[in-house]
Parts: C-alpha cells; structure tokens; sequence
C-alpha cells in the first residue's frame, strides 16, 4: 500500500493559507471568502488536459 | 479557463475549478510535485512535457475557521480516493452510489461488509467498510486478545495485484475481568471499521471478487461463545482507465 506524502502542504491544525485565482468563468476566487465560514475541501487535481 | 470551462461543463461541476497557470500558488504551499520523474517512472510511465507543473495529489478538508483537519498527499495521480470514499471518510457521509455490501447476522454480532463503489480503476484507493452491531451485552475482543480468545481481524484474501492496507478501527473500551489483573480491550454497539485497498494492475485485468473474513469471538460477563469467522465475497467491476 503506498504510503501518504504526510509532510507536503500545510499541516492539520494549521490554518490553511489564503489564495486567490481565476475559476472556470474567468472570476477571481479568494479561497476564505468563497467558504463564507463553511467547511470546504480543498482538493488538488493534476490538470483538465489529462 | 476555457479548458477548466469545458471540463466543468463536461463533468457536470458547479464547484469552483482553480487555475494556478505557473504553478505559483502550489509551489507557495509546498504542493508543487518536483520529482515527477520518479512518481511516473514507478508507475512504468515517463513524463510529457505538457504534465510537468502539477502538484501532488491532495485532498484538505478545513473546518469553519479555514484550519485544516484532515489531509492526503499522495505520490502519484493513479492512487486516489474514490468520490464516494471521500465523502465516506472525510464528511461521514454515506456515499448514494455504494458499492456491492453484503450482512451476516450471527447470535451476537452481525457484521455487514461493504466496498465504497461499485467499480473500481487501476490504483484508486478503495475503502472496504467493515460494520459490527454487537447486540445486548455481548463484546468483542480488539487485538491484542488476552491469551486463549481471538481478537477482531479483517482478513482480504490475496490475490493477484491487490494492496492491502493496515485497518483503522475506533478505539476500543477498557474491560476488566474480576480476578485478573489485566485490563482487555473490546468493543462494544456499533463498530465501523475501514481497510483501504487498490488493485496495482495494469488496465484490463477485468472484474474482481474481494474475499474478506472477518474473523471475532463475542463474549458477554458469563460466557464466551467460540471464535467465529464469517466470509464475504465482494464483486467489483473494472471502469475504464481515463487517460
């Protein structure tokens, strides 16, 4: 079973860090203000080429 | 944004999709996945060019505030959750589309065995779902057992390409016994248990049947009834591989 890469990106218990980028229409996106104080997950995907 | 425009309409998203052209915003959170020579080349694979730049895949889970509560970083973009996975284990939700699941109702304990979807592709990460509804005042003994009884085990048959990972199980309640001085460790209600596989085979290698045994002793403060093993066979169908 491969193991997890536990030490990338930011760690639990740590607030994760405010970004800010385009979204599929073009509109800029401020990852804590679009939560508007939900739960979110944040999910990195390798590309929508392949 | 186009491509993230087309994708979205395509997949049926409404989410936001994010583009971080550059791979600026990855690279600032230690994302960025520099050793994607090697993540592909395990895979039997080498990089083009238009894949360089990606990150690792990752899922982070974040809590009202924004702090992060739970997190998978994996090596290489075959080994991934599977949606109704995420939704199991990171949410607690149960997923609509299930996979194949299957109960035992025993005298003490009944024991339902589930997979988290009903196909599965080449090294996604599949959750088995393992559930104990232990009746009245019946336990069961979590590893390690005292000596003579035998503790709650899932066991997966092996079989050709399949991983099988270490089973997570909720913490186990402290039991004394009059007369020993060792505290046990059992469990109790509702149990759920979860084991993680993948089937590391290349695409084509066709539908599977999962063997589980789940293997317990349940005991009430009287007597113990004898070890008990009850087997599942989980049939899973292969989804093609999307390149």
């Amino acid at each position: 079973m491969p193991a997890d890469l536990g030490d990338k990106g930011p760690n639990v218990g740590e607030r994760f860090p405010d970004l800010r980028l385009p979204d599929q229409h073009g509109a800029p996106v401020g990852l804590h203000e679009a939560r508007r104080g939900r739960r979110a997950l944040v999910v990195f995907y390798r590309s929508a080429r392949w | 944004m186009a491509t993230l425009a087309a994708f979205a309409a395509k997949h049926g998203i409404t989410f936001p999709l994010l583009a971080d052209e550059g791979s600026r915003v990855i690279r600032e959170l230690g994302m960025f996945d520099d050793d994607l020579d090697r993540h592909h080349a395990e895979f039997g694979r080498t990089v083009r060019d238009d894949q360089r730049g990606v990150a690792y895949p990752a899922v982070f889970l974040l809590d009202r505030a924004g702090t992060v509560l739970q997190k998978r970083v994996h090596r290489n973009y075959r080994i991934r959750d599977t949606g109704g996975g995420l939704l199991e284990t990171v949410l607690g939700r149960a997923a609509a589309d299930r996979g194949p699941g299957t109960m035992v109702a025993g005298e003490a304990v009944e024991i339902r065995a589930s997979l988290d979807s009903p196909v599965y592709r080449p090294y996604q990460q599949l959750q088995l779902t393992i559930e104990l509804a232990i009746r009245g005042d019946w336990h069961v003994y979590a590893p390690p057992a005292p000596d003579g009884y035998t503790p709650l085990v899932v066991e997966v048959a092996p079989a050709d390409g399949l991983e099988v990972g270490e089973p997570s199980w909720p913490a186990a309640r402290p039991f004394s016994v009059e007369g020993l001085d060792d505290a046990f460790w059992v469990f109790d209600g509702t149990v759920r248990g979860r084991v993680p596989l993948v089937v590391a085979a290349a695409a084509g290698s066709g539908d599977r049947r999962i063997g589980v045994t789940v293997r317990y002793q349940a005991c009430t403060r009287a007597a113990c009834a004898p070890p008990a093993a009850t087997r599942f066979d989980l049939l899973i169908r292969e989804a093609p591989f999307a390149e």
